[in-house]
């Protein structure tokens, strides 16, 4: 589905402040995949996103998306129907009087007529877990920091892009709604079969969540692989600014303390499973 | 519009241009804007293009990099052109339909166009070259003469550097929006007048809330810092002027002689 070949990107090139933002990306991923997207700030993680839907397009490489390359002018033109990209801090992007507007948006820009309007909107309002009765009327700004992410989750959701690409969709927000968000677009992914591709700095997320995880260190592809795999080199991860998921940490200390632990724990549950058979193994020497 | 550098910014750098004292600067800055605005002749256009072609090399500005920072200039420099060429009444050289394109009107499209462009270069050397924090205290203490009519210098100047400050900040976030915006959906520069008012509606509410939200933010930093303007305000680093200010300013007011004269005298 989504093709990154050696991508290479510099900001204001040619003048005293270039930077190289991305250097020599490449990854793919499948369609129906969950991927996250994990580095530092400045990493570069922001700037590969706008690549993906074709807001700029590569200083060298190639970004291909369904097949097609970014740089296609026709293409790009409709690929953001194809790549829906929530912004970070997407609720400042706002300017509707009513949340209904707010989310029709997208589909008015398309010259949707206003009953199928009305329908998506009510039905991506619920998929946020919001009500469309208590909401559709208010002011977008009136809303609670937690509700106007939904809300702007909504604007996206609501063109049903197949893949879909978040830039810290729950940063700032409070753990109930970060956790009904993260549940919501692993259904997306698992029940509607969207690509979706998260960028964030949890590992946990990662642990829980990905197919594939690639992390970037100053505009470089560090690592990449299965959770899995990835948790097996805390030291890269250390170098690109990032941490071990509790369980995966747990188990390298425990390592480093000389118990033949087995790393390759995502979650609590597989860590409590491992520690089990730690303990029954010890009991049996 | 992404990734180039926008109108304002500051390039930090240890060009001859940046160690200049920035009170010389602001000076030699106007002077050249005067000489651009007074210069009537080949011979003064050759001129004070060169002083500009100086200046570049002197302050490490590239060609491109002015360029880039002229670009949202080019469509009022070219519609000013058009309309100076084509509306002046004089030799025709090119009709179309009831318009005619004359001599008088070419050279003074082209005066216009020199003009401006020259001007909008200065202007951008001067920012380029010179950090918000030393334009501040340039314009302050030139304009200190007049705290004694009672004008309040330090906050006017503080004002000044402020709003030059947040001039590439706002830029940036309107191409931030815009990018936003186009995810989901919006066109911009093409469709009907509704479908572009709309589209532009969608910048400029959120860049408004964002520059609100800005000057709130920044209004309480500068309090939470006890800042105060006024005369007892003390610098990290004192203005002096050097040699090289002294050989600015006389460059500076040769040409401009140099034009005044042509342009009365001759």
């Amino acid at each position: 589905m989504i093709l990154v070949e050696d991508l290479t990107y510099w900001y204001a090139p040619g003048t005293p402040l270039a930077v190289k933002a991305l250097d020599g990306v490449s990854f793919s991923l499948a369609e129906g995949k969950f991927m996250v997207l994990a580095g530092g700030t400045g990493s570069g993680k922001t700037t590969l996103a706008q690549h993906l839907n074709g807001l700029l397009l590569p200083s060298s490489g190639r970004v291909q998306v369904g097949g097609r390359d970014t740089r296609e002018e026709a293409f790009r033109r409709q690929l953001w129907r194809t790549v829906g990209l929530l912004w970070q801090y997407p609720e400042r992007q706002f300017f509707e009087e009513t949340v209904y507007r707010e989310v029709a948006f997208a589909l008015r820009n398309l010259g949707a007529d206003e009953e199928y309007i009305r329908e998506r909107v009510a039905w991506a309002l619920r998929a946020v877990g919001l009500n469309p009765a208590e909401v559709l009327d208010l002011s977008p700004f009136a809303l609670s920091g937690g509700m106007r992410r939904r809300v702007a989750l909504a604007s996206v959701l609501v063109y049903r892009p197949r893949v879909l690409v978040l830039d810290e969709p729950t940063a700032g927000l409070d753990p109930a709604s970060r956790e009904h968000i993260l549940g919501l677009l692993k259904k997306l992914q698992e029940e509607e079969g969207h690509t979706v591709i998260l960028i964030t700095h949890r590992m946990e997320e990662a642990a829980r969540l990905a197919d594939w995880v690639v992390v970037l260190s100053r505009g470089r592809v560090c690592l990449q692989g299965t959770p899995r795999e990835v948790f097996q080199n805390p030291a890269a991860l250390k170098e690109a600014g990032l941490h071990l998921p509790f369980p995966c940490r747990l188990m390298h200390r425990l390592r480093e303390e000389g118990l033949a632990a087995g790393t390759a724990v995502l979650t609590l549950e597989e860590a409590e499973a491992e520690l089990e058979r730690l303990r029954t193994r010890g009991r049996q020497h | 519009m992404a990734g180039s550098i926008n109108f304002g910014q500051f390039v930090p750098g240890t060009s001859f241009l940046h160690r200049l004292d920035p009170r010389t600067k602001i000076f030699c800055c106007a002077g050249l804007v005067l000489a651009s605005l007074l210069a009537d002749r080949p011979a003064g256009f050759a001129l004070v293009s060169l002083v500009l072609l100086l200046a570049l090399r002197l302050g490490q500005v590239g060609w491109r990099l002015l360029l880039s920072f002229l670009r949202p200039f080019a469509l009022i420099l070219l519609l000013s052109f058009v309309l100076q060429a084509f509306l002046t009444p004089g030799e025709k050289w090119l009709a179309v339909g009831p318009l005619a394109l004359t001599r008088e009107g070419l050279y003074l499209g082209g005066t216009v166009l020199w003009r401006l462009l020259h001007i909008a270069a200065f202007g951008s050397l001067l920012t380029l070259t010179t950090s918000p924090v030393r334009l501040t205290a340039g314009l302050e203490s030139i304009l200190k003469p007049l705290a004694r009519l009672g004008v309040p210098v330090c906050d006017v100047a503080t004002m000044i550097t402020l709003a030059l400050r947040f001039v590439p900040t706002l830029l940036e976030e309107a191409q931030e929006i815009v990018r936003a915006q186009q995810c989901r959906g919006a066109v911009f520069g093409r469709g009907g007048p509704v479908t572009r008012l709309r589209s532009l509606v969608s910048v400029l509410v959120p860049l408004f809330a964002g520059a609100f939200r800005r000057a709130e933010d920044l209004a309480t930093a500068m309090e939470i810092r006890c800042y105060r303007g006024g005369a007892n305000r003390t610098r990290m680093r004192e203005l002096r002027y050097a040699a090289r200010d002294g050989a600015a300013l006389a460059c500076t007011l040769a040409v401009l002689g140099a034009i005044l004269c042509w342009r009365w005298w001759y």
